[in-house]
């Protein structure tokens, strides 16, 4: 019986983390942005909330942060805030982009890879939309242009919502 | 009990190969371009001439057709 407790636990702690889908609660974790202000997700309760997870080397990432700018700027008014977790291992990598789309938005470096390690990110770029409920509403895997209205959308649907 | 030890050994060593995947977000330095096979294009560029100058037949890694191995 013990072997069986013990097969059973070694099983789920080798086992892949579960990534986290609709409906559930962001992890809770804590971080400084680059503007030494303190984010956590579980904070912007009661607002919409995109957490973007990207990285310098990452292609549609590029396509990604600049719209995400434009949803940001167009819908901060109504609640909508944006998280971006850059999982870079070197931040020169990622200023030098930052320096080149000048987001207005608050950026979390994570080198070590502890927040997307904790959303068990499934791709990159991933993006987890969180509603005023603090419950995640939609999770963007990857991005392309067509994307964009869905997200779009997603963001809008939610902006409705009360809390 | 002997038999019980050898499934967990088995297990372990198993459950080994789940931490090797890169997950997604560690794939920055792969994607370096010093760690690319070939990271200089040029030199790349001429040792594909000369792999297809040389195996005539075979012409070279992106062509259909083979070559005269005279260029």
């Amino acid at each position: 019986m013990r072997w069986r407790s013990a097969a059973a636990a070694l099983m789920w702690v080798s086992g892949a983390a579960l990534a986290l889908g609709t409906g559930e609660l962001p992890p809770d974790l804590v971080a400084q942005d680059h503007n030494g202000t303190t984010q956590r997700p579980q904070d912007y309760r009661g607002r919409v909330l995109y957490i973007d997870f990207w990285a310098s080397w990452c292609a549609p990432c590029l396509q990604e942060l600049p719209a995400l700018q434009r949803l940001y700027a167009e819908r901060a008014p109504r609640g909508f805030a944006v998280l971006a977790i850059n999982v870079d291992t070197r931040r020169s990598d990622a200023q030098r982009l930052l320096d080149r789309l000048q987001l207005s938005f608050p950026i979390v470096f994570d080198p070590d890879g502890v927040w997307p390690e904790r959303f068990a990110l499934p791709g990159m770029p991933t993006g987890y939309l969180i509603g005023r409920n603090g419950r995640v509403r939609h999770v963007q895997v990857g991005f392309r242009e067509g994307d964009l209205a869905t997200l779009e959308l997603a963001i809008d649907q939610a902006l409705e919502e009360s809390p | 009990m002997k038999r019980g030890i050898l499934a967990l050994t088995a297990l372990v060593w198993l459950a080994g190969c789940s931490t090797q995947p890169v997950q997604p977000w560690e794939r920055g330095d792969l994607a370096r371009p010093e760690m690319a096979f070939e990271p200089d294009p040029l030199l790349a560029g001429y040792r594909r001439h000369v792999e297809f100058s040389k195996e005539a037949a075979t012409g070279g890694p992106t062509l259909g057709g083979g070559g005269c191995g005279c260029n």
